[in-house]
Parts: C-alpha cells; structure tokens; sequence
C-alpha cells in the first residue's frame, strides 16, 4: 500500500494515473538536504554515494529534509525555514526526533542504522496529495508582516520595489530569502554618477560601492555542520565576517548532573556529536582527580575519534574547495574505517592528497591567523602555525608523545598537520592496542572526594579543552568548560578580512570548528 | 532519414552526457538517472523568489537554452548536415556563446539572492577572460581554412587534423570551453561547496529544468565544435561520417567531466589570470604559429 505524504509535502492537485509511477520514478534519487549537516550523518554511517542518494547544497533543489539531533532551538528554526524553501513534493524525515518543532510532523522517523535503507523506505510513497498546503511557520510569518509593514512606512528605498516586481508574484513557500534586494541607485531622472554613488560606503581601494550582507550556513556543504557565517561584502570581497553567536545556544551546561558526579562523563559525552568520547573522557579525567581509584584514559578510542573527525573536516574542506574526486576517496576511506577500522584507504589517500595538484596553491592564501592571535588557539591550527601546544604531551597516559609542528600558518598548513596527525594516531591505536584493553576507563566509579576544585585537560580534535570541576558534599556544585572551537570561531573575522570569498570560506573551513563546541 | 538519425544520436548524445556527469560526481553508475531527474525538475513546484526581477527570471533560462542550440545549429554533423549553411559560422559561434554570458547573469540577478548574484558575476568575469582564447583559437583554424565556413575548416584537416597542426589552439579552445560551460574545475559560479548551486541556487522546477538541458546541449556544442574545429569533423575511417562526429563529440565531452576530476576548483583570481596572463598570449602565439606554417 503506499502511504501518502503529509499536507505540506505533496504536490498539490489530484492524484492521476500514473502518479504512483511518478512519485517512483521521482523517488529512485533522494535529492537530500541534511540538516545539520553532511558529517552527523556520515558519522552515524550513512553513505553519500549510496545509490538513490544525492546530497544537495540548496533546499530549493532537494526534496528531503533529512534532520538529526542535538538542535539548538535557532537551528530548529533555521531548518523550519530551510524546509518552507523547499519545492512541493517534499519530504521530511528525522532520525530519532519525533518532535521538531516548529517543524510539522515527520513524514518519516528511522534510527541511525536505518539511514542507508532510506530509499527503499520511502519508495512506496505517494508525492500527490489532493489537500497540500503551503508551510507558513508562525515565526516567519510573523517576520514577514513586519518587514512589510517596514516597507509601508517607507524604511525601503521605494525604486527598489519597482524595480523587482510586486510582491503579491511569490507564491506560499518563498518568503524566506536572507538576502536584501539589489539597489539600483538610481531612479528615472537623469543623475550624475556622483550623484548617485555620493552616500554609498567606501571600498578598501576608495570607490563607491554598496555592500551586501549574506549568511552562509547553518547548513551549509563546504562548512562545518550548524555554523553559520554573516558576510558583509564588497563584490567578492569581505569586508566583515563572523559566526552567529545564539544560533548554536543550547544552554548545554546548565543541566548537568548536579547530585551525581558519575553521571557526568555521559552526560558530557552528548556535548559534541561528532567527538563523545573526547568529552566523556575530559569529564572522567576530571573525576579521577577526586576519585580513589585512578583510572587511565582509553587512547585508543581517543585516537580513533581524532582520525574521523579529522577526516570529517578534510571533506568539508574538500568539498568547500571542490575537489569532487578526493572528496569521494576521503569519504570512502571514512567509511570503510568506520566500518571495520580498515586503515588502508586512509594511508593510500592522505598521501595523495598531499600530492594533490594545485591543492597547496588553492589554500596556502586562505586561513592565515595574525601572529598576534596565535595564543588564543589550540589544536592543529595552532601547530601547524609553529606553536607546539598539544596536551598530549603533558598526559603521561601518552608518555612520550612528540606533537607535529609545522611553520605553515594557513589552511594549507593546517590540512598538512591533520594528515600527519592521522598516521601519528593510526600509530598510537596500533601501539595501545599490542598493549591490551585491561586499562580502559570504568564510568560508574564510587568513592569521589566530598569536596574537591581542580580541573582537567584533553587534547580533543579541535585543540585543547578544559574541564573546571567544583565538587562539595559529594554533590557537583559548578562547572566550567572551555572548549577550543570558541577560540577558533572567534578567529573568523581575523582570516577573512579583505580576503577573497571562496578564500574567506576556505578559511573558515579550514579551521575545523566543530559548531556543537561554541554554546553561545 | 539521415536527419532523423542525426536527431536520435543528438539525443542520445544529450543522455549520455547526463549520464556521465551524473557519474563524475556521485561515482555511480544510473542509466535511468536523466529520467528521474527530468520527472522531478517537472513537477517540482516552481518558487519565485522574493523580490525577483520578473522578466529577467522569465527570460533567463530561455535565452540560456537558445543560446546552446544556436551554436549546435552551425556546426556540421556530418559532410553535407548542417541546419544552418552560413558563410561566416565561426564568428557566429562565437557571437552565440557571447549570448550565454548574458544569460547567465540575468539568470544570476534575477532571483535577488546572494549567492545566484555572485555567481552571476563571477561568470561574467570568467566568461569574458576565456572569450579570448576561444575566439582566437577560431582564428587560427579559420587561418588554415581560409574560410570561416565550418564546412571548409573540417576539410582543411583532410591530411592533417588541427589538434596536431595547432596543439596549442586545441588545448586552449579545450580549456576555455570547460570555464565557458562552468564544468570543472571551472564551475566557480555554480560552486556547490562555497555558493550552494550559485547562479542556479534559487531556481526550481522547470526553470531549473531548462538551465540544465540548456547545459548539457551547452557542453555537447562545445564539444561538436572541438570535434569540427581540431579534431577532424567527420573524416575517419570504416564508419560514416556522421558517426565519426558523434563519437569524436562523445569523446570529447565525456573528457570534460574526467578532466574536472583532477584537481579542485580553480580561484577565481588565478581562473583570470591564467587567462589574460597566459591563455591570451599563448593564444596570439598559436595565431603566429599557424601564420608561418603557412607561410612556409
């Protein structure tokens, strides 16, 4: 029997004949747009290149808004407004959400180990539906009556409407566009140049030009999942960038587990998606101080999410700088890793990609930190620019660990420092493995000291993050954490500076920022 | 009967090419993946942006397409099929793809969206650096012809085919046709990884649909013209000629998508420089060269 799609996603009209054979053959390709991004998924071990899979870059060309969590309540949003630019037929499918308000409904709920079977769960649908009706979310509504209402009391440049056209020519699903108009500059009268350029801002090289202020994310293919990037820009080059700051706000730490201390590995485990283990094992680190029974960190699973996430932020980098080719190796290395830890792809394609052809000259421009900002950050970025500040050096757990360095203070730089720390961790699992698993870490652990300050390190993927623990009673009374992609993220508006937008965005993705780090 | 056959293998032609771009990108194999795109595109709701320029999102995606076909309509598939005999066909092809250019930035302001915007702009600048090289790539086969008739510049290559009398002429009309049909590693304005589509970002449904037939009859003209232009035309041996032109022209497509495979996407400023630093020069030489080949 074949199920039909909910109101908002069928196209509108009657069923025909033939409409099922339509909707099958429309429905052999997923067109996907992932919410939040590609890496949650591909982690999660979904295949891109599945057949029957096809990720798009824009929810106008997709007709399945595939979301999972953790999502800011601002993410929810940006999907809900990513989904009401979607085309009719479309379809929404979560994975482990049942709510996602101010979503509508799932048209679809799977599991992580469902992901690869989502063509043939959705190949028996429907995409007519006699009752579809345009999503009009109330926020955004309400958003729209006051831009109009903006625009009756004269606050647009009235040429500008004149020259666009009417308003009442969109239809219900296209009331979404970050963007602000073209200005013309001009109207029917005659006027100078002068005139016309008088009040216009000034460009780094003095001429008139107006601005325009873009968004690049949340979900964005070419940068990482959930971060999004507010550009002024003058013609391709940025003048001003920086993340927004509220859109990734969870209030993550404000629930933590308060009476009891061993709940908290777990707890910090779900901070970052993409690195659990990382934070279970900071938050473990943490309580060993005030726990009896020291225990050792498992390195080997340590290194483990160091080489996917690496990974992870190779292929946005690749896919930002459009090397089609690479992104398709790095991927399936990925995957077979992550499958079966199978390291093979991962030696053969690093290799080659730091042969790669015109790759070094594509990026040595881009992501360049000014020396005097080089302190604020951590991590690969921070190696690759010379600073040895790699944590593992001090955690006798690694003892002895030498940390990679190079003298390359750009995107180029950094890439070369995450391959080279691909191998240097395939070494350490090899190593740690011949040593026996007899020194992995308990979670549940009793016998935590009644009143206790103090802190713990890790050398996450990202760099260095903190952990401040404030113990008394037996009862967890404050904690601080301080994550590296903070101070990665607030690098944003140094690299990109007058640079070139692709360069801008290379940058950016280059940094390796995981957006599930910054709670702002 | 002959034209019907050469109407079935142009679209074929046009499958087939779909088929492959499809694989250079997603790495599989869909010989049904032109169909169930066509399905999708067409009953795909059509969204008009907000605050769009209503005759520039209307007129785009047509001229885009007319454009394509009018540089397929003078070139020869075969000795005596062209669609249209003019004196002067290799200036017009020229002046038909100056018309892509238009196209493409109408169909990147006319959304009013960023992102189509700057890919509009970028095109226009790609455009104009690469219309150099091909243009005068023409020249220099028009040099050897003495004739801008394309019938008389495929039999000018009777004994000797261009691309081994001007390699430099084949390689810079090759290159510059990737950057004209923003194919890899050229496809700075319709990037999916920096502008989300680009220029096509905010189209839908059957506007989008006629963007991308558009660029696929786009690629298989360029490729026809390389056919034509350097790689012979129509002589071969065993096989008619009409077939040797739609293999020469299937082969120098599907070389497009392999050849956008082996390193990433070019900046924007080194896709100028190169061609006004280097392809443009280079091309003023290959135009001397073929002179005094000739003189001699």
């Amino acid at each position: 029997m074949t199920k039909t799609l909910q109101k908002f996603g069928g196209v509108s009209g009657k069923r025909f004949f033939g409409t099922n054979i339509l909707s099958k053959l429309i429905l052999r390709e997923l067109n996907i747009f992932p919410v939040p991004g590609e890496n949650l998924f591909i982690i999660k071990g979904f295949n891109i290149y599945q057949k029957g899979i096809k990720m798009v870059a824009s929810p106008r060309h997709a007709n399945l808004l595939l979301i999972a969590g953790p999502l800011s309540p601002q993410l929810r949003k940006a999907a809900a407004i990513s989904y009401s630019q979607m085309p009719r037929p479309r379809i929404l499918v979560t994975v482990d959400l049942q709510e996602v308000e101010p979503l509508p409904r799932p048209d679809l709920v799977i599991s992580p180990g469902e992901l690869n079977q989502l063509p043939s769960k959705l190949k028996n649908r429907n995409l007519w539906a006699r009752d579809s009706e345009a999503y009009r979310p109330s926020f955004l509504v309400e958003e729209f009556e006051d831009d109009e209402e903006k625009d009756e009391h004269g606050e647009h440049n009235m040429n500008e409407h004149e020259d666009h056209g009417d308003h009442s020519s969109r239809d219900g699903n296209d009331d979404n566009e970050e963007n602000g108009g073209h200005d013309q500059g001009g109207g029917d009268d005659f006027m100078s140049m002068i005139m016309m350029t008088k009040d216009m801002p000034r460009a780094a090289d003095g001429l008139p030009m107006d601005m325009n202020e873009g968004r690049f994310g949340p979900f964005h293919l070419g940068l990482p999942d959930g971060l999004r990037i507010k550009m002024m820009l003058d013609g391709d080059t940025v003048k001003m960038a920086n993340f927004e700051k509220g859109l990734l706000s969870r209030h993550f730490l404000d629930n933590f587990p308060k009476d009891d201390p061993s709940e908290l590995p777990g707890f910090l485990g779900n901070l970052d998606p993409l690195q659990p283990m990382a934070y279970k094992q900071l938050a473990t680190k943490a309580l060993r101080n005030t726990s009896n029974c020291p225990v050792n960190a498992n390195i080997s699973a340590l290194e483990k999410e160091r080489i996917i996430y690496h990974l992870l932020q190779i292929q946005t980098l690749l896919q930002n700088v459009g090397d089609q080719e690479m992104h398709f190796r790095i991927h399936k290395s990925l995957r077979d890793f992550l499958q079966d830890d199978s390291a093979e792809g991962i030696k053969k394609n690093t290799e080659k990609l730091k042969k790669r052809f015109y790759l070094k000259n594509r990026l040595r421009s881009c992501g360049k930190i000014p020396e005097m900002f080089l302190h604020h950050v951590s991590g690969p970025v921070a190696r690759a620019a010379g600073k040895k500040l790699d944590h593992r050096m001090e955690d006798p757990d690694y003892a002895p660990f030498e940390a990679i360095t190079l003298s390359e203070n750009n995107a180029w730089g950094y890439l070369l420092v995450r391959l080279e720390e691909i191998s240097q961790s395939l070494d350490l699992i090899k190593k740690f493995s011949e040593k026996g698993s007899s020194e992995l870490i308990t979670e549940k652990r009793t016998g935590y000291r009644e009143d206790y300050t103090g802190s713990a390190k890790i050398e996450t993927a990202t760099g260095t993050a903190c952990l401040d623990l404030n113990i008394r009673n037996g009862r967890i009374q404050k904690i601080k954490l301080k994550t590296p992609s903070v101070a990665l993220a607030a690098m944003i508006p140094k690299i990109s500076m007058q640079q070139e937008l692709s360069d801008a965005l290379a940058g950016i993705a280059s940094l390796g920022i995981s957006a599930w780090e910054i709670d702002k | 009967m002959m034209w019907i056959l050469i109407l079935v293998l142009f679209f074929f032609s046009i499958y087939a090419i779909s088929v492959v771009e499809h694989w250079s990108v997603y790495r599989r194999w869909d010989f049904l993946h032109p169909f169930s795109a066509f399905a999708f595109s067409f009953t795909q709701e059509d969204i008009k942006p907000r605050m769009h320029d209503k005759t520039f999102l209307q007129t785009a995606p047509i001229l885009f397409i007319v454009a394509a076909v009018l540089s397929v309509g003078v070139l020869p598939f075969a000795k005596d099929f062209i669609l249209v005999r003019i004196g002067t066909a290799a200036l017009f092809i020229n002046a038909a793809l100056a018309y892509i250019m238009v196209s493409m930035v109408l169909a990147g302001w006319a959304p009013n969206g960023l992102y189509s915007m700057i890919g509009g702009w970028r095109f226009l600048g790609q455009l104009i650096a690469y219309s150099m090289p091909i243009v005068m790539a023409i020249t220099s086969t028009v040099m050897r012809a003495e004739s801008m008739n394309m019938t008389e510049i495929v039999e000018s290559q009777y004994d000797l085919w261009n691309i081994i009398y001007q390699p430099l002429g084949f390689i810079l009309f090759y290159l510059a046709s990737l950057a004209l049909a923003f194919l890899p590693p050229f496809d700075i304005p319709n990037s999916t990884g920096e502008l989300s589509g680009g220029i096509f970002s905010e189209y839908t449904g059957k506007r989008l649909l006629v963007f991308r037939i558009g660029r696929l009859i786009l690629i298989f003209s360029l490729a026809l013209a390389t056919a034509n232009l350097f790689l012979g035309g129509w002589y071969g041996p065993y096989l008619p000629g009409f077939v040797w032109i739609f293999l020469k022209t299937g082969a120098v497509a599907i070389s497009y998508f392999f050849a956008g495979r082996l390193m990433p996407r070019l900046r924007h400023d080194h896709t100028l420089e190169w061609s006004w630093k280097y392809g443009t020069p280079l091309a003023l030489t290959n135009i001397l060269w073929v002179g005094i080949l000739l003189l001699l």
